[in-house]
C-alpha cells in the first residue's frame, strides 16, 4: 500500500515514514503543500496522511485540490486543531477521517486500514481468496489456518493484489505501491517477490499478463 | 473613613438639623422675650390705671380695699395672679398691697418703669402717682413669671421639633436611598456578572458622581479582558505548539519499539531526544515569555554595557555558528551605556543573534555592531540569510509566527520575546532589508544619561 505522507515538521515525518513503513505501508513524504498538490496530479496513492498547517499551501487547500479533481482517495488529516469547527471544516472539506496530534501510532495505522477497508467496499477486516486469508491488521496470512511466512513487501504485495482480484495491476503501479520515492529498487525485485509468493501459495496463484503486468483471477468459491 | 453614606447622611443631616433648629430655638427665645415686653408693660399699666380708678375709695373704704384685695386672690388670670400692688399714702403709710407684696421694698421705687433687684429676684415695676388723692401706686412683676410665656412658646417648639425627628429621619433615609439607587443598580448588575464577563457597565443612566467611577472601571475591565483574552490565546497558541513536538516523540518512541535492528531503533531514539529537547526548549521560551508578559515594568533595573554584555552572549553562541562555518563579528563600539536589565538584554542579544546563526546559510556572515544616533544606542545585528518580505516585518514579531516554509527549527516565541524586552526597556525595533540582501536587526535604546 503506498501512502502519501505531507507533514511539514521534520521530527514528526522521519518517526511516521519510518512507523507507516513498519506497518508495510510504502511512505512518500513530502514537507510542504504545494509539492503535495503536484505530486497528486501525476502519481496515484492508496492512502494519504495530510497535516493543516503545511507551508505554501494548506492542508485544507491541498484537500479542496484532490476532491475537485475528482478523485476519492481516503485522506486522514492529522494536525494539532483540535476545535470541533477545525474537525468540521477538515471533515466536510473532504477528508474521510481526522486525528489530532499527539496521535498513538498504532491507531493511526488502525484507521487507515478502516479507511482502506471501506474504500475497497470490504466489510470484512480479513481478506480471504482460495482458503487464504490476509490480516491488515495483524499482518498475518494463513493458508487453511496455518500462519505462512511472508516478508513486509511481501504482504503488501499480496494486499494490493488480493485487494485487487480480477483485476490488472500494471508493473509500475505495482513497484510504487512496495516502495517509495528515494528508496533503492532493484529492476526486478518487483519478479522476486512475485516469485516468492508463487513459491509459496502455488504457480498458478498469480498470473502474468505479458507486457502489462500481474493479476490474481476474480475469486470463484469465495465464502 | 465613611463606613455608610446613608447613615453618614442621615447622622450629619439629623445633626445638622439639630444644631439649626437650637440656634434659631435660642435666637427666637431671645427675641421673643423681647417682642412680649411692651406687652407686658401694658398689662402694667393696666392694673394701674385700674386701682388709680377706684382713687378715694382706697383710702376710705375698708370694704373696697378687701373686694379688690380677694378679687386679685381669686380671679384666675395672668394679670391677677402675677401682678404685685401696693398703694401707699402721703404719709408713708401703706394702704393696700397684694398678698405678693407685703414688704416695704417698693416704697422708694422711682415713678414710671423700672427694674429692680429684691431677694434675688428681678422685678418689673411701674409706679405712679394719683394726682386725685396723691397716692403712689406701684404695680410690679417678676421678671421670671414675665418670661413664662417665652419659656412656653420656646418649649413648645422644641416639642415640635422632637415630633418632627423621626419623620425627618426617616424621610432622609428614604431619599438617600433613591438616591444611592443607581449606585446599587451597578453593583447588582457587576455581582452578576461571571468572571469572564467584561463588557463594560452601560453609564448612560448613571449621575455624574459615579460616572467617573464607572468610566474608570470601564477602563479596567477592558484592560482586563485584554490580558484575559491575550492570556487565553496564549495558552492555546502554547498548547497547539508542542502538539507537534509530543506527536513526534510518541511516534518516534513507537518507531523505537517495533524496530526490527538496532540501527533503526537508535535512529528513533535520538530522534525521541531531539524532541524532548526542541519541547524543553518551547517550554523555556514561554516560560520566559510569560515572565515578561505579566511585568508592566522592569524591576532590577540598573546602567549596562551593552557592549560588554554583547560580547558576553555572542561568546556562547559562537561555536554554533562555527558549526555551520558562520562568521561572526561584533565591531568595537565606544563604551555606551543603556539603563536596563542584565538578564533580560542577555535574552534579547541571544534570540536575535541565534536567529541570524539559525536562518543565515553556512558559509556566510553575521555582522554586530553597537551605535550611538544622537540620544539613542541602536544594536545592529546584519545577517546575510534570506531576509524577511517587508509585509512579514510586523508579523514575525507575533507569537508563535513562523514564516511558511522555513526549515530552520525554533520555537516561534524568539522574537515575540525580543519584541517584549525591548518594550520593556522603552526600545523601538526596526526591521530593514540591506541592498545585498539578508536583513537588518535594528533595536534602539534610549541612550542613559548618569547625573
Amino acid at each position: 500500500m503506498r501512502i502519501l505522507l505531507v507533514e511539514d515538521d521534520e521530527l514528526l515525518g522521519d518517526g511516521l515514514c519510518t512507523g507507516l513503513i513498519q506497518y508495510g505501508y510504502a511512505v512518500d513524504w513530502l514537507k510542504d503543500g504545494l509539492s503535495a498538490d503536484q505530486a497528486l496530479k501525476t502519481e496515484t496513492f492508496d492512502l494519504i496522511v495530510l497535516d493543516l498547517g503545511l507551508p505554501k499551501l494548506s492542508g485544507i487547500q491541498v484537500l479542496q485540490n484532490l476532491r475537485s479533481r475528482g478523485i476519492t482517495i481516503p485522506v486522514l488529516i492529522l494536525t494539532a486543531r483540535e476545535s470541533i469547527a477545525d474537525r468540521v471544516k477538515g471533515l466536510d472539506s473532504g477528508a474521510d477521517d481526522y486525528l489530532t496530534k499527539p496521535f498513538d501510532l498504532d491507531e493511526l495505522c488502525a484507521r487507515l486500514r478502516a479507511l482502506q477497508r471501506r474504500f475497497s467496499s470490504r466489510a470484512e477486516p480479513v481478506i480471504s481468496y482460495k482458503g487464504i486469508a490476509l490480516d491488515p491488521a495483524s499482518h498475518t496470512v494463513t493458508v487453511n489456518n496455518e500462519i505462512i511466512n511472508v516478508s513486509r513487501r511481501e504482504f503488501s504485495l499480496l494486499h494490493k493484489l488480493m485487494e485487487n482480484a480480477g483485476r490488472v495491476l500494471s508493473r509500475e503501479h505495482l513497484a510504487q505501491t512496495l516502495y517509495g520515492w528515494g528508496e533503492d529498487v532493484d529492476s526486478n525485485a518487483l519478479e522476486v517477490h512475485i516469485h516468492n509468493l508463487r513459491k509459496k501459495f502455488g504457480q498458478d496463484f498469480i498470473r502474468t499478463i505479458r507486457g502489462i503486468g500481474y493479476m490474481i483471477d476474480k475469486n470463484i468459491d469465495e465464502s | 473613613m465613611i463606613r455608610s453614606i446613608r447613615h453618614f447622611l442621615l447622622a450629619s443631616l439629623l445633626i445638622s438639623i439639630t444644631i439649626a433648629s437650637s440656634i434659631t430655638a435660642i435666637g427666637n427665645y431671645i427675641t421673643d422675650k423681647q417682642v412680649i415686653q411692651p406687652y407686658l408693660d401694658e398689662h402694667l399699666v393696666e392694673v394701674f390705671s385700674f386701682i388709680k380708678l377706684l382713687g378715694q375709695h382706697i383710702q376710705h373704704s375698708d370694704t373696697v380695699r378687701k373686694q379688690i384685695y380677694t378679687y386679685f386672690e381669686e380671679t384666675p388670670s395672668r394679670a391677677t395672679k402675677n401682678i404685685a400692688f401696693q398703694v401707699w399714702d402721703n404719709d408713708g403709710k401703706l394702704l393696700l398691697h397684694s398678698s405678693t407684696a407685703a414688704s416695704g421694698l417698693l416704697k422708694n421705687v422711682p415713678l414710671g418703669f423700672s427694674d429692680k433687684q429684691i431677694n434675688g429676684n428681678n422685678w418689673r415695676i411701674y409706679a405712679g402717682l394719683n394726682p386725685a388723692t396723691s397716692h403712689k401706686i406701684v404695680v410690679a412683676e417678676l421678671y421670671n413669671l414675665r418670661n413664662k410665656l417665652a419659656d412656653d412658646i420656646t418649649r413648645n417648639n422644641a416639642y415640635i421639633l422632637l415630633v418632627t425627628y423621626p419623620i425627618f429621619g426617616l424621610l432622609i433615609w428614604m431619599i438617600v436611598g433613591v438616591a444611592l439607587r443607581s449606585i446599587s443598580r451597578v453593583t447588582n448588575e457587576i455581582s452578576n456578572r461571571a468572571s469572564t464577563h467584561l463588557d463594560p457597565v452601560d453609564t448612560a443612566n448613571t449621575p455624574i458622581e459615579i460616572k467617573p467611577l464607572l468610566v474608570e472601571l470601564n477602563h479596567l475591565f477592558q484592560r482586563l479582558k485584554h490580558a484575559f483574552d491575550r492570556n487565553k490565546r496564549f495558552a492555546a497558541d502554547a498548547a497547539h505548539e508542542l502538539r507537534t513536538p509530543l506527536a513526534a516523540v510518541k511516534t518516534q518512541t513507537q518507531v523505537a519499539l517495533k524496530a526490527e535492528d538496532a540501527k533503526e531503533r537508535d535512529h528513533a531514539l535520538h530522534k525521541v531526544i531531539e524532541g524532548v529537547d526542541r519541547s524543553s526548549h518551547v517550554v523555556a521560551q514561554l516560560l520566559i515569555l510569560s515572565r515578561l508578559s505579566q511585568e508592566e515594568e522592569l524591576n532590577d533595573v540598573h546602567p549596562t554595557d551593552l557592549h560588554k554584555l554583547a560580547t558576553e552572549i555572542i561568546a556562547y553562541l559562537v561555536p554554533i555558528a562555527l558549526e555551520k562555518n558562520i562568521e561572526i563579528e561584533l565591531a568595537p563600539s565606544p563604551n555606551k551605556m543603556i539603563l536596563g536589565n542584565d538578564t533580560a538584554l542577555g535574552i534579547l542579544i541571544r534570540n536575535i543573534v541565534d536567529n541570524a546563526i539559525r536562518y543565515t546559510p553556512s558559509g556566510s556572515e553575521i555582522k554586530i555592531q553597537i551605535l550611538r544616533d544622537k540620544q539613542q544606542l541602536i544594536f545592529r545585528v546584519i545577517d546575510t540569510g534570506p531576509g524577511i518580505p517587508t509585509e512579514l516585518h510586523e508579523r514575525v514579531f507575533e507569537r508563535f509566527y513562523r514564516i511558511l516554509g522555513t526549515t530552520a527549527s525554533g520555537s516561534g516565541l524568539g522574537l515575540a520575546i525580543v519584541s517584549q524586552i525591548a518594550e520593556l526597556h522603552h526600545a523601538q525595533i526596526h526591521l530593514s532589508s540591506p541592498a545585498k540582501g539578508g536583513l537588518q536587526f535594528d533595536v534602539i535604546f534610549p541612550i542613559y544619561h548618569p547625573e
